[in-house]
């Protein structure tokens, strides 16, 4: 959602965010301008009903609660402002007014992952005995019969010879009980979960299984509801509502296709084992959905 | 200090006379309504709405005492009158802008000296820690509020409460926005006036039973 002019100025004043000399002339303008003085109250409303639902980053949470509600007036104005959120939940919840419709996954997340590393195996077990028999028995090239003209002679140029690798670097076969020299390294893969903003509810929560030694986990969230956002947040909260620290977490948008990956690192020492809620916030905007997830602890 | 409500807008409300800051003498006020306008009653509304808007400056700003930084804000204007100068009758609000960032610097300065909190920006914080809300268990709010919900016309009624809905409401304001075919900040003001409203029902109910309601 595109912000008009005004609107993000009276945000940023609100918010303490204005350099002093812009702050001074805007104050000028609220004095003079009814209409826009009207706007700033009802930014202001808005910012503490944000506030209220958790629908802001921490920092400008904390600006909203420390600026505009730490007076008796503003703590006033909260209150009245939670009781309105809460008559309006209620009002969404008798099914009065148009709510997101659930969208149920396509596949249940376990099963998508069981199917990916299935997938992987057999490609990979496949283009291994394709690279394997290649090399064993290199195909004849074969040229196409020459068919030359009355008029025209076709010089054919032969195709290049393959390379044979020489016969020391062939795959030998290995007889029974020989160990090989180099033992193939063991790492754990990355865990990952795929969240959708557009799944609600706590019916399906969506499972990350961490192994002691998983070196990252990715949680990959549909961010096809977000818009023309360029840049994102994401806040991930424990059900306790703390928040992740958010060093370390990498969010990035995949060229072309509408998922944020977030990263963490050392996910093992992060993310306890317990239900998680991963909340998507637009650059400047509100919080744009939640995404329930549960870590569990996973086997090798 | 009485404190004055901004809420009673509407029309053909009778409104209360002009009340007259701390420390200003009735004659230095009489001067200052005379300069804000020749027309005694518009000069007294005019002088309402400077100070309803000069009190939430300075909450913005973050002052702890708003309504006494106004009363010094106004005391100041009524001095420089007194001493002979003109406020420009149809643009007064320049002048009443440059005292109040005057009367804000100079409690910064005060802040400052007596090593009170200051952010980064210089700006006085207020000393409160984070606020914590009281849940709703015991406050009548809640209740009230439906009750007053349920006077308002029905379309102000779904409007308010629309624009609220929701845990990620801004499709919501978007929608609602493109279906009244007006711009989000005219919505935006639209829903504050019926939320002012609201306001005022509330703080009458509580005012009149202040315990919950049956």
């Amino acid at each position: 959602m595109n912000r008009e002019p005004d609107d993000e100025l009276l945000r940023s004043y609100l918010l303490g965010k204005l350099p002093e000399e812009a702050a001074d002339r805007l104050e000028g303008r609220l004095l003079a301008e009814d209409d826009l003085f009207e706007l700033a109250e009802a930014v202001e409303t808005d910012l503490l009903a944000a506030a209220d639902r958790g629908g802001l980053v921490p920092e400008e949470r904390e600006r909203v609660m420390r600026r505009l509600a730490s007076s008796p007036q503003g703590l006033e104005r909260l209150a009245f402002v939670r009781s309105l959120n809460r008559a309006a939940a209620e009002k969404g919840g008798n099914g009065n007014v148009e709510r997101f419709v659930p969208r149920a996954p396509a596949f249940q997340p376990r099963a998508m992952r069981w199917m990916a590393v299935a997938a992987s195996l057999v490609m990979v077990t496949g283009l291994g005995w394709v690279a394997w028999k290649y090399r064993m028995h290199p195909p004849e090239m074969k040229m196409p019969p020459s068919t030359p003209s009355a008029t025209q002679s076709v010089k054919l140029t032969p195709a290049p010879v393959p390379i044979i690798p020489p016969p020391d670097q062939t795959p030998r076969p290995v007889s029974p009980g020989t160990v090989p020299s180099k033992k193939p390294r063991h790492t754990v893969p990355a865990a990952v979960v795929a969240l959708s903003l557009m799944t609600r509810g706590d019916d399906q929560v969506a499972q990350l299984h961490l192994s002691p030694g998983t070196p990252k986990a990715e949680i990959q969230i549909d961010a096809s509801a977000l818009d023309d956002s360029k840049s994102f947040s994401v806040v991930i909260r424990n059900d306790h509502g703390t928040v992740l620290e958010t060093r370390g977490l990498k969010v990035t948008r995949l060229e072309g296709d509408p998922v944020l990956v977030v990263v963490v690192d050392k996910p093992a020492q992060r993310l306890a084992p317990g239900r998680y809620d991963a909340a998507v916030i637009p650059e400047g905007e509100e919080e744009m959905g939640t995404q329930v997830f549960e870590v569990v602890q996973g086997t090798l | 200090m009485t404190r004055r409500d901004d809420e009673g807008e509407d029309e053909g409300e009778e409104k209360p006379p002009p009340v007259k800051p701390e420390g200003l003498t009735r004659e230095s006020f009489e001067i200052l309504l005379a300069q804000l306008d020749p027309d005694r009653d518009r000069a007294g509304e005019r002088y309402e709405t400077i100070r309803r808007k000069l009190i939430r400056l300075f909450e913005w700003r973050g002052c702890a005492a708003p309504e006494d930084l106004t009363d010094e804000t106004f005391n100041r204007v009524a001095r420089r009158i007194a001493q002979g100068v003109e406020l420009h009758s149809a643009d007064p609000y320049g002048y009443f802008c440059g005292v109040a960032h005057l009367v804000f610097k100079e409690v910064l300065r005060r802040a400052s000296r007596e090593h009170r909190a200051l952010d980064t920006n210089g700006e006085l914080l207020l000393p409160a820690p984070m606020p914590v809300i009281p849940e709703e268990s015991g406050d009548p709010r809640l209740e009230y509020l439906r009750q007053c919900l349920a006077a308002l016309p029905p379309d102000q009624r779904d409007l308010v409460l629309r624009y609220f809905q929701g845990e990620s409401n801004i499709r919501h304001r978007k929608t609602l926005s493109e279906e009244l075919g007006i711009p989000m900040n005219a919505l935006r003001i639209r829903v504050h006036r019926v939320r002012r409203k609201l306001e005022a029902c509330l703080a009458d109910c509580l005012c009149r039973h202040p315990e919950r309601p049956s």
